[in-house]
């Protein structure tokens, strides 16, 4: 009798429906899998494999009530990301999950949002952007503030204007680094947050970035007097299994893949290697 | 508990005895000085009495490198690795540390989606432990593993004069005797075995210590010594990490997705894209080792994830050894 072994690890075919290029670097992937919808929750990511080249997590974009597709935004960063650029409509890549811990929003109902995404942490975010306004009455504010290195780094373009449009979003951003033809605000993404005028008790913050961010973002809301179980984090870390077993992704005793990528702060506040 | 005796010449006919009930495994003798878990071909080649081997039996159930699976990219084909599920498989002359090392990654490898291979490798044992002439670096009993310590095993050759004790400890283990007649009276007994190394904390307070050691100057000064070479993770029977990757076949369409082990030693471990390293500092490293061992496992494993087999501080070129560590944090937090 012979067994098969690590079907855990068997991707399934996802076809690319559409993509689009958002910026020199990120690459938007339209996807749609036989037996669609991915069932994700909002914040959960999947790993992508190109066969012959390798896997890497990636952030599923997309809410969940987006129809049966879900969208993932690709920045290139080595061999896969490479590889899955050049992919274009019809072609095939392959996927498991979704994986992890994703943002809490059935016990997030009745708080008000403040999503802050700096650069390509905005990704993840916006699944749960996404659920919030496919569930709008179930949430209070909805205030997204956005921060990249410089314009030409900016996400969802489209998407943004239609927030700004928007009477029940506020949305604010900034860029580290101006243009000449850049109007908006110069700054790195903590000045966003002294001026907001935030309902305290009521708020919950949802948080991702580059690690170097975590720490200031914090210090931020903490001055704004928010606790600290009033913090979601989404933590990126090295990934190789997503199944809680190689290792990669621990912070102390956590898996990253397993136990996150989404922490409560006040839970990992603690953890040393977390933040 | 039933013993029978067994005279040293007899042992090569007990694992022949063994070879007709299943396949065997066992030390048996290599080109190196110690002896390397293997499938045993020639039951001379079964070495019983030694100190320990260099990689532990954890390669049995957890290969070195091993394949995922089988992939065609022509047409998207994906076909999971099998292993063969088949007959009785008999694990000989294992140490009572490594079984309880086993016994750790079965719970490892449990928690959580549990790993397939792990589990499909894992059937069918039965496992003959034999006792041991401990050197300078095995701790064991330190962890709770001592010289009558029996979990996991199936039968136990206890070393006698001239021979061994046959410990007959579960059904299964019993049922793998049935028409062996090379029995002798049980044989007198040998003192206890002499242990040269120790820990100096009991075994639930090594958490505590480490609970309040995170800081500690000790970390940079084992750093200092330390290549981040990974042979103390490479050796170590708790260690599970491991690296997946893609190997293509020259006609560049079919391939094979495999793992191997890895190291959380070397500082591209914990590498993402943009160049953050998480553990970039080698103390750093170094400490998430020594707390995977007696803390972050320990806390819900209930015991230490360390066997006190020594195996690190053999293989250590720098001289590091984890019992030293753990006996100077206890003696820094006793003073
Ligand atoms: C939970 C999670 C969600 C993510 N979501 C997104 C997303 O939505 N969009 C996006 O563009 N990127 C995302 N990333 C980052 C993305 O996984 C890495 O950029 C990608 O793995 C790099 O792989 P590569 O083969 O292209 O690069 P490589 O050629 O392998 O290496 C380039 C660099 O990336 C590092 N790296 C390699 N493998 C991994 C890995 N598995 N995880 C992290 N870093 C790695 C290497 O150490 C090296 O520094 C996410 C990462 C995590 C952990
Ligand atoms: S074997 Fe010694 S030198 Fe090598 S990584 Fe381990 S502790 Fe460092
Ligand atoms: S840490 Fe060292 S002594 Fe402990 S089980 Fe691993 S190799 Fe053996
Ligand atoms: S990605 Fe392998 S343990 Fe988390």
């Amino acid at each position: 009798m012979v067994v098969s072994i690590h079907s855990g690890y068997v991707p399934q075919q996802a076809k690319i429906v559409r993509t689009e290029q958002m910026t020199a670097a990120e690459k938007l992937f339209e996807l749609q899998i036989p037996d669609g919808p991915l069932g994700h929750e909002p914040g959960q990511f999947v790993e992508v494999s190109i066969l012959g080249v390798g896997e890497a997590p990636i952030s599923v974009s997309s809410g969940p009530n987006r129809g049966p597709n879900f969208e993932l935004i690709v920045r290139k960063a080595g061999s896969v990301t490479e590889a899955m650029h050049q992919l274009g409509a019809g072609a095939v890549m392959g996927i498991r999950g979704p994986y992890g811990h994703g943002f809490p929003m059935e016990r997030l109902k009745g708080s008000d949002l403040l999503f802050i995404g700096g650069g390509i942490g905005l990704v993840p975010l916006r699944s749960a952007i996404h659920y919030a306004l496919d569930h709008r009455s179930d949430y209070g504010r909805v205030v997204i503030l956005y921060g990249t290195k410089n314009p030409n780094e900016i996400l969802f373009r489209r998407e943004i204007e239609e927030w700004k449009q928007r009477d029940d979003v506020e949305f604010f951003m900034t860029v580290d680094r101006g243009s000449p033809d850049w109007k908006g605000n110069v700054g790195v993404i903590t000045t966003l947050i002294p001026p907001l005028d935030l309902n305290i008790t009521n708020t919950t913050a949802i948080v991702c970035g580059p690690p170097i961010m975590y720490k200031f973002v914090i210090m931020a809301l903490r001055s704004k007097r928010l606790e600290h179980d009033q913090i979601y984090v989404s933590l990126e870390r090295h990934m190789k299994c997503g199944l809680g077993k190689c290792g990669h992704c621990q912070i102390n005793h956590l898996y990253v893949c397993q136990d996150g990528p989404v922490f409560l702060y006040s839970d990992i506040q603690d953890v040393k290697e977390a933040l | 508990m039933k013993r029978r005796g067994l005279l040293s010449q007899k042992a090569p006919l007990f694992i022949r005895h063994l070879m007709n009930k299943g396949q065997v495994y066992g030390p048996v003798k290599n080109k190196t000085q110690m002896p390397e878990f293997a499938q045993v071909d020639e039951p001379s080649r079964v070495v019983l009495d030694y100190t320990t081997t260099v990689l532990p039996p954890k390669r049995l159930f957890q290969p070195p490198e091993e394949t995922i699976y089988h992939f065609s990219r022509k047409d998207f084909t994906v076909e999971p690795a099998k292993v063969s599920g088949d007959g009785l498989k008999i694990l000989v002359g294992l140490h009572n540390y490594d079984a309880e090392g086993i016994a750790c990654l079965d719970y490892q490898m449990a928690r959580g989606p549990a790993d397939e291979g792990w589990a499909a490798r894992r059937r069918n044992w039965v496992f003959v432990g034999v006792s041991y002439e401990p050197d300078q670096h095995h701790f064991s009993p330190s962890v709770g593993i001592g010289p009558d310590h029996r979990n996991g095993l199936d039968l136990f050759m206890d070393k006698a004069d001239g021979g061994y004790n046959v410990e007959l400890l579960t059904e299964r283990g019993a049922s793998l005797l049935d028409g062996f007649g090379g029995w002798s009276a049980p044989l007198p007994e040998t003192p206890a075995p002499k242990f040269h190394n120790r820990l100096l904390p009991m075994p639930s307070d090594l958490p505590h210590i480490l609970a309040r050691s995170y800081e500690h100057p000790i970390w940079q000064q084992e750093a200092k010594r330390c290549f981040s070479c990974g042979s103390c993770t490479m050796v170590c029977p708790t260690c599970y990490c491991f690296d997946v990757f893609d190997e293509l076949q020259l006609d560049m369409e079919s391939g094979e997705k495999k793992r191997h082990w890895d190291s959380c030693q070397v500082a591209p471990f914990t590498e993402v894209a943009g160049g953050e390293i998480f553990r970039k500092e080698t103390s750093s490293r170094v400490r998430h080792r020594i707390y995977r061992k007696f803390k972050y496992i320990t806390d819900h494993y209930g015991r230490p994830f360390c066997i006190g087999c020594g195996r690190c501080i053999r293989a250590c070129p720098a001289k590091i050894s984890i019992s030293e560590v753990m006996n100077n944090l206890a003696r820094k937090a006793a003073g």
